[in-house]
């Protein structure tokens, strides 16, 4: 497995240092960071008044309030806090079947940590096939980013892909509100299910689903009698591969990201697919940018 | 020819070598898409929305069938098929060709088969090449040697293949069958059959099937002589040998001058010119000495004066006879001193008696077996077994059940078929009393009163032969008749076999003999006339010979061996050949104008080549592939 820390050199991250994730909603996750949270707390930007209690801070009553109404009123802020970004990475089968696909998985999870990890966010890693396993948490910092380049290029791609299974795994693992960035082939025969896609919203408000594939996904460039097996299972079936059946699979798999983003912008889910012979950095500043992942 | 069809381009074995192959190879070709190259692919899902998730390859299967039923059709259309117009169908004709014992006869012209063969083949030139044709031979049964689609060619070489059998013909069976042939085989709407034969007696008529027989009695009657009984009695005086009876007869209307000759293989016993009147006969008798008690072989034959055949149908003209070699019957006569008995017994001269008093039966069982015992009125114990002579009710009640005694019983009916009875005349037998014999199933009444009393039974089952007589002798006056010691001579032969006819060892041409003779001492020879060896077959009676020419065939299994002379028997067959024809005007001219009248004209559809339309057909069953495998519709 390449080594991905030679793949982020300083030049390719000084590009993409020029975007930052998505604000979103506004979250907590709890430790102090330049991110505003939805919490009150000692932040300075106003949030709203509540009458003054016995122990408040007598130097937060609005004195004009007090003027207009002849009572005590406190003013509140927004608690600035980080938030946490929960990275699903799919390493089922299927991402090892076309050419480069799982690197550039791999690559966009350490980018995204990256980013996360700049604006003072904190990140987890969640690699999965069947189900999630062993997530990598508390990425915070230079280090946290070190260390998840370390973490990924040990990650190998097999097993079967479950997607919704893996979505109510997800919904366990993490604990605050913040977006969810699945990174799949999205290769699985229920990924168009309404619940998998739903589920990954759920009570955590925003997620992001990054669709790669490889060119040969796509364009099939093999003919002539062959018989097309699943990856991931033992399934096959035999054809007759001509220019005609390969511009018709190609048809079927451009609709299928089509519903895909159809599916997912009717519940508020960003959506892209990215090729796997696709400048990351040109990905990050411009598909991104356009899908609303980066700002 | 094959279902209506004719082919022009490559022979049916090329084509069947090319589908073949072409079938091999598109299998092979499937076979091997079964293990084409693997595409590993992550993206499964999306093919499956595409393609489906079949598992069972049925449009591969699908395009595995046109492949090969277009393959079929080029086939096809290389052999050149032409369906065959209808006119063609609608006339398909069966030839029949007589080949019973009847068509052996000379005529000036040849043999019958010859001229009817002759008057087929004059048949054929007549029709149209293409029309199907039938030849068979009908005999017994019908024996189809060309057809049903066969050229005019391979139904001249047919006609070559025809031969007299030595059976009866039933033509109208044949006719029958040769319909059915037709029917099935060529799809006739209506097709004729043309029987060709001797007799005249088969109507021109609409059979089933919609089939037309025309037949053709193609015959001159020939004055037939034949010989119609030879036989022997033996002469008074066992040793002396016999006497000879023969008997020639002329169906013909005029009188006939003929040679008559008895003669075996070393001795003429006679030969003299008789002449025979009109629808008449002549009997001779000549003496024949025994020959040291073996087998002898005897004819009685007609010949023309002038030394050529004496007619046309030479098979009844000669009868061949077997002479069974002698020996003595040894009789036990139980009775209390009854001379009629042993006086009787006595004329045959082959019979050696022994006399026994009824109290010394018991002895007998001890004794050596006698060949025949006869019982005057006394009762046989249960545990003898053997040929035996009840004569009486004490007799007859040992082994049979009586009814109540019936007092001047009047014989009514007696079986002079029955080798008992032959030359047995009872109608004036006067009997005083009787116990009326019941007879069981298996038994045989040879004699009985006009209230259906038996008064004779006979009992063979294989093992023992018993004649039961209800009267006793002195209650009668049968002693006294002559046909008492025939009779007793008559009864004395039967239980030996020793038949006094020459008759006793004749078959009939055209017949299975069995020939084993039970002793299965090894495997059975035969020969037969001439010398030449006659195949054995093995039917559902044992081994057997098919009778096919008159004379003589011995039989040998072992050590053993023994004669059967062959005869052609049939009278009715003798009288028919000089009847003439009653119909027809023994030409079978009339047979052309139908001939002309069915097949001169050409009706129906013409012929219609089928390669373009097949070539068409296979080549548009190609595009339609091609196209499927182009749009994916059979992945």
């Amino acid at each position: 497995m390449d080594d991905l820390s030679s793949f982020f050199t300083p030049e390719f991250l000084a590009r993409i240092s020029r975007v930052s994730l998505f604000a979103g909603k506004l979250v907590g996750g709890g430790r102090p960071s330049d991110r505003t949270s939805k919490r009150t707390g000692t932040g300075t930007e106003f949030a709203d008044h509540r009458e003054y209690i016995h122990g408040d801070d007598p130097k937060q009553i609005d004195w004009r309030l007090y003027g207009r109404t002849g009572k005590f009123f406190t003013k509140l802020y927004h608690s600035e806090e980080d938030r946490i970004v929960t990275i699903a990475l799919d390493c089922s089968s299927s991402m090892s079947a076309g050419r480069d696909k799982f690197d550039l998985a791999r690559r966009l999870a350490g980018a995204l940590v990256f980013l996360a990890t700049k604006d003072r966010d904190t990140a987890v890693i969640a690699p999965f096939d069947e189900k999630v396993r062993n997530p990598l948490h508390g990425l915070r910092g230079e280090p946290g980013f070190r260390r998840s380049l370390g973490w990924l290029s040990g990650l190998d791609a097999k097993g079967h892909t479950d997607l919704p299974g893996v979505a109510g795994n997800l919904l366990g693992l993490v604990k605050s509100r913040g977006p969810i960035i699945l990174i799949s082939d999205l290769m699985d025969s229920r990924t168009q299910s309404a619940g998998f896609l739903s589920s990954l919203t759920g009570k955590h408000g925003e997620a992001v689903i990054i669709h790669v594939f490889a060119p040969t996904d796509r364009e099939p460039q093999i003919r002539g009698y062959v018989r097309i097996m699943d990856v991931e299972d033992n399934n096959s079936i035999p054809v007759l591969l001509d220019s005609r059946l390969a511009k018709r699979y190609t048809e079927t798999f451009d609709m299928f990201r089509k519903s895909m983003k159809a599916r997912c912008r009717s519940l508020g889910i960003r959506y892209v697919s990215i090729s796997s012979d696709k400048d990351l950095a040109e990905v990050f500043l411009k598909e991104f940018r356009e899908a609303g992942i980066t700002c | 020819m094959l279902f209506g069809m004719k082919f022009t381009g490559i022979s049916e074995i090329q084509a069947a070598a090319l589908l073949s192959g072409s079938l091999l190879l598109l299998a092979l070709l499937f076979l091997l898409r079964g293990r084409r190259r693997k595409l590993v692919v992550g993206t499964f899902p999306v093919w499956t929305m595409l393609l489906g998730r079949s598992r069972v390859d049925f449009r591969a299967l699908f395009a595995l069938f046109f492949e090969m039923l277009a393959a079929a059709m080029l086939c096809l259309a290389l052999t050149g098929p032409t369906l065959r117009g209808t006119t063609d169908r609608r006339q398909a004709l069966a030839i029949l060709v007589d080949q019973g014992v009847t068509s052996s006869v000379i005529t000036p012209r040849g043999t019958r088969l010859l001229v009817w063969s002759r008057f087929a083949d004059k048949v054929l030139k007549k029709i149209p090449e293409d029309v199907p044709v039938l030849v068979a031979g009908a005999a017994d049964h019908l024996d189809i040697l060309a057809g049903p689609w066969a050229s005019k060619g391979e139904a001249r070489a047919a006609l070559a293949k025809l031969e007299t059998k030595p059976v009866m013909s039933m033509p109208m069976q044949a006719v029958e069958t040769a319909c059915r042939a037709l029917s099935a085989w060529t799809s006739s709407r209506e097709p004729a059959v043309l029987y060709i034969g001797g007799e005249d007696e088969l109507p021109e008529a609409q059979l089933e099937n919609g089939c037309r027989l025309y037949p053709v009695g193609l015959r001159a009657k020939v004055d037939n002589l034949a010989i119609t009984g030879f036989m022997a009695r033996r002469t008074s005086g066992f040793g002396r040998g016999y006497r000879l009876f023969v008997k020639a007869r002329n169906f013909a209307s005029r009188t006939r001058k003929t040679r008559l000759s008895v003669y075996s293989p070393s001795t003429v016993f006679g030969s003299e010119e008789v002449s025979i009147p009109g629808r008449g006969s002549i009997e001779r008798s000549y003496k024949l000495d025994e020959e040291g008690g073996t087998e002898g072989r005897l004819a009685a034959g007609l010949q023309g004066i002038n030394g050529r055949p004496a007619d046309g149908f030479a098979l009844d003209d000669t009868r061949y006879a077997v002479v069974p070699k002698g020996r003595r019957i040894k009789v036990l006569l139980v009775t209390q001193g009854n001379l009629f008995f042993s006086k009787g017994l006595a004329v045959n001269p082959a019979v050696s008696l022994e006399t026994m008093a009824p109290v010394e039966l018991k002895k007998l069982s001890t004794g050596t077996k006698p060949d025949v015992v006869v019982l005057d009125d006394t009762a046989m114990p249960k545990k003898y077994s053997g040929n035996m002579l009840l004569f009486g009710p004490n007799a007859a009640g040992s082994r049979f059940k009586l009814g109540k005694e019936i007092k001047n019983p009047v014989v009514y009916s007696w079986n002079i078929e029955h080798p008992l009875l032959r030359n047995v005349r009872l109608s004036s037998l006067e009997i005083e009393k009787a116990k009326p014999i019941q007879a069981e199933p298996g038994d045989k009444v040879i004699a009985s009163d006009s209230n259906n009393n038996n008064l004779m039974v006979v009992r063979d089952d294989g093992k023992e032969k018993i004649l039961a007589i209800a009267f006793k002798l002195t209650d009668s006056d049968l002693p006294l008749k002559i046909a008492f010691p025939v009779m007793l001579a008559n009864f004395t032969d039967w239980c030996v076999k020793a038949e006094t006819s020459l008759n006793g060892r004749e078959v009939g041409l055209g017949t299975f003999q069995v020939v084993d003779n039970g002793t299965g001492s090894g495997p059975v020879t035969v020969r037969g006339p001439g010398g030449l060896n006659v195949d054995v077959v093995q039917r559902a009676g044992g081994p057997s010979i098919f009778i096919r020419e008159p004379g003589f065939y011995t039989i040998t299994q072992g050590k053993n061996s023994y004669t059967l002379a062959a005869n052609f028997t049939d009278k009715s067959v003798s009288a028919r050949l000089a009847r003439p024809l009653r119909r027809s005007d023994g030409t079978g001219e009339h047979i052309f104008n139908i001939i002309s009248e069915r097949y001169g004209s050409r009706k129906g559809k013409p012929d219609r080549p089928l390669t373009k339309i097949l070539l068409l057909a296979a080549l548009s069953l190609v595009g339609m592939l091609w196209i499927g495998h182009g749009t994916g519709l059979f992945h």
